[in-house]
């Protein structure tokens, strides 16, 4: 496998200065959590915080769809999609850990943060995955179809094989070491093929 | 061996078997309600247990609550024997709730030493009214077929003072030795309606010197009755006392549960240090103006600045936490007079996380509070539970005997701290209707009531 490693976090620098403006997307997610956070914060001190797990689910599931969303469209700066979803995650982050605190849900925070950043990750690389087999294939309309069928694979074993790992409503609130070897090999080969590209792998850089 | 008649050899086989069954060596471990096996569902019942030679053993005494539809984790109350040979008595205070079916075993060396169970057919929620006489026949036929009437030895008398809670009068006859007085005020402070001969110094220097017969004590009475005891006026009087009032309805026993009721509803909330919605949803709005912003500027010192501002909040985040997960408040309830009474200690508790709750001491939940279901474990004094997630509950201490403090006597008549009316209400309608008074000091509330009046009035 022959890597340039000079288009590597050097080309990563250069795509983010390039586009240094935050998206429509990532203002709206920040105000919809916090928006989220509002509501489920308690009015009385005597009722129980329950924000917390409330934003990590919703937080999760909205970075893991937009991660899916971006992989199957057919945009062409993948490490741009990479760093914007990062970015995503990690100022989105503070909102989360800071209801989970609140409600004496510090040792869940620690999990479930970072988790939440990893999983986008991986299922930004699933769909990279499913949207490089359809254009293998030269059918790029399949696209969507593979991308589904890969998420819907990863469900099922998600349900077979015991604590979820992939549906990000509950795994993100499921700390499980299985769980992260797997996300986490997932999100690290994404960032390898996605920063470090093969030369002739056919993905659009 | 040949038998000439067929059934001479079963004869000679059943009488084996009979003085095999009486050979067989007593029982190692009895277990019982202190009154007569009689236990009396919504209150506190001693129970006892005595076990022989068994050092160490383990006592276990189940309550499934619930329905055979909807089985519900029993209610298990565990103790051990004292480290010590020879015959040992373990008396513990259990709260019975409404029960499907209760078992006990004693077990040693993983042995079982002995079990039983009760049907529930047994369960009732009538306190019970107890005689200490000679002849009980002629006190159930006096006191007709209302009530429940249980004729017990003075030995099998509560000593615990929790142990009072199922019983709602107490009339002494005619006994070889009465019990002593110290039992008998005790009684009497717990709620019973202690009625004793007037003519055998029972009690006598608690007897008015006004020649008035009846004193109230704690949260029950004492009546002094004349004449000679069993003899046909003193049944009588006993009837005629207990008039309408008889352990059937047990209305003592109800105004108790409402003053508890209202304090609970009167008590603080338990919560936790609190963020204001408003000041939270500031704080959010100027986070992602700041981040808007810094992704913003120009190149990648908008990104890095982003990133590093929402690390910092990260680090900043367990600054949140509210203090510790549980939270506890707790009030006290004292039902006085004459310088004694009976002290139930109330328990707000609130977990935020939830988990495994251990409490000191023997308590019981709210029959009217939340998760009045929830499984108890009473285990070696202490109390054990498992609360979900923010759960709440409302517990009551077994009852304690008190003295009324100086302080308190003083203060009765006199205003008071004035109470917050939305909170105070059904204690100031309570006081009312009880005819009693109160007074608030520290974190308990002492009813009082007039050593003289007969009773709380309904």
């Amino acid at each position: 496998m022959v890597v340039d490693a000079r288009r590597g976090f050097g080309r990563l620098a250069a795509v983010t200065s390039a586009r240094n403006h935050a998206s429509g997307g990532l203002v709206s997610l920040l105000l919809v959590l916090a928006g989220i956070m509002v509501l489920s914060w308690p009015s009385r001190p005597d009722l129980a915080n329950t924000a917390g797990p409330i934003l990590a689910s919703v937080r999760a599931t909205t970075l893991v769809l937009w991660a899916l969303f971006l992989g199957v469209r057919a945009r062409p700066d993948a490490r741009w999609n990479l760093a914007h979803l990062t970015l995503a995650s990690l100022v989105t982050a503070p909102l989360e850990a800071s209801a989970l605190w609140a409600g004496h849900g510090g040792s869940t925070a620690l999990w479930s943060v970072p988790y939440a950043t990893v999983l986008t990750l991986a299922a930004y690389g699933v769909a990279s995955l499913g949207s490089w087999l359809a254009d293998r294939i030269h059918v790029p309309q399949l696209r969507f179809v593979l991308v589904s069928g890969l998420v819907a694979l990863l469900v099922v074993l998600d349900a077979a094989l015991g604590p979820p790992f992939w549906l990000p409503w509950v795994a993100t609130m499921t700390p499980s070491w299985t769980g992260a070897i797997a996300t986490g090999l997932m999100a690290l080969l994404t960032v390898i093929f996605t920063l470090y590209r093969p030369a002739g792998s056919g993905l659009k850089p | 061996m040949r038998f000439r008649r067929p059934w001479s050899g079963l004869l000679v086989l059943l009488a084996c078997a009979g003085s095999l069954s009486h050979a067989q060596p007593e029982e190692r471990a009895v277990a019982r309600f202190s009154l007569a096996d009689q236990m009396v569902t919504g209150a506190w019942n001693e129970w006892v247990v005595t076990v022989r030679d068994a050092p160490g053993a383990e006592i276990e005494l189940r309550i499934d609550v619930g329905s055979a539809l909807q089985p519900v984790e029993p209610w298990v109350v565990r103790a051990s024997v004292p480290e010590a040979r020879g015959v040992q008595s373990v008396r513990i205070p259990v709260a019975i709730p409404s029960w499907r079916a209760l078992s006990w075993k004693v077990t040693f060396d993983g042995r079982v030493l002995g079990s039983g169970s009760w049907s529930a057919r047994e369960r009732d929620d009538r306190r019970l009214g107890v005689i200490l006489s000679e002849s009980p026949a002629q006190w159930i036929g006096a006191l007709g077929e209302d009530g429940r009437w249980v004729s017990v030895n003075v030995d099998e008398l509560p000593t615990l003072f929790a142990g009072w809670d199922a019983v709602s009068h107490l009339v002494v006859g005619s006994v070889p030795v009465p019990p002593r007085d110290v039992m008998l005020l005790t009684a009497a402070v717990a709620g019973v309606h202690v009625q004793v001969p007037q003519d055998q110094g029972i009690l006598e220097a608690l007897r008015p010197m006004n020649g008035d017969a009846h004193l109230n004590v704690g949260a029950g009475t004492l009546t002094w009755l004349a004449g000679e005891p069993e003899s046909q006026t003193y049944l009588d009087q006993a009837v005629e006392r207990l008039g309408s009032a008889r352990p059937q309805g047990a209305w003592e026993a109800e105004a108790a549960g409402a003053i508890a009721s209202a304090t609970h509803a009167a008590m603080p909330l338990a919560g936790w240090p609190h963020l204001s919605r408003g000041f939270v949803a500031w704080g959010l709005l100027g986070y992602v103006l700041l981040v808007t912003l810094l992704l913003r500027v120009p190149a990648r010192a908008g990104w890095i600045s982003a990133i590093m501002v929402a690390l910092a909040a990260i680090a900043v985040s367990p600054l949140l936490q509210p203090g510790a997960s549980e939270q506890v408040s707790e009030d006290r309830i004292v039902l006085a007079a004459s310088g004694l009474g009976s002290q139930t200690n109330l328990k707000h508790l609130v977990s935020h996380a939830g988990g495994d709750v251990t409490l000191d001491g023997f308590y019981r939940l709210h029959p009217r509070g939340d998760h009045r279901d929830l499984p108890i474990v009473w285990s070696e004094g202490a109390t054990q539970f498992t609360l979900p997630p923010g759960g709440r509950v409302q517990l009551e201490a077994a009852p304690l005997l008190t003295e009324v403090p100086e302080s308190v006597l003083q203060a009765v008549g006199q205003p008071g701290v004035p109470l917050s009316a939305a909170r105070a209400e059904g204690l100031l309608s309570l006081r009312d209707t009880l005819a009693a008074s109160f007074v608030r000091q520290e974190d308990t509330w002492w009813w009082m009531r007039d050593v003289g009046s007969e009773g709380w009035q309904p």
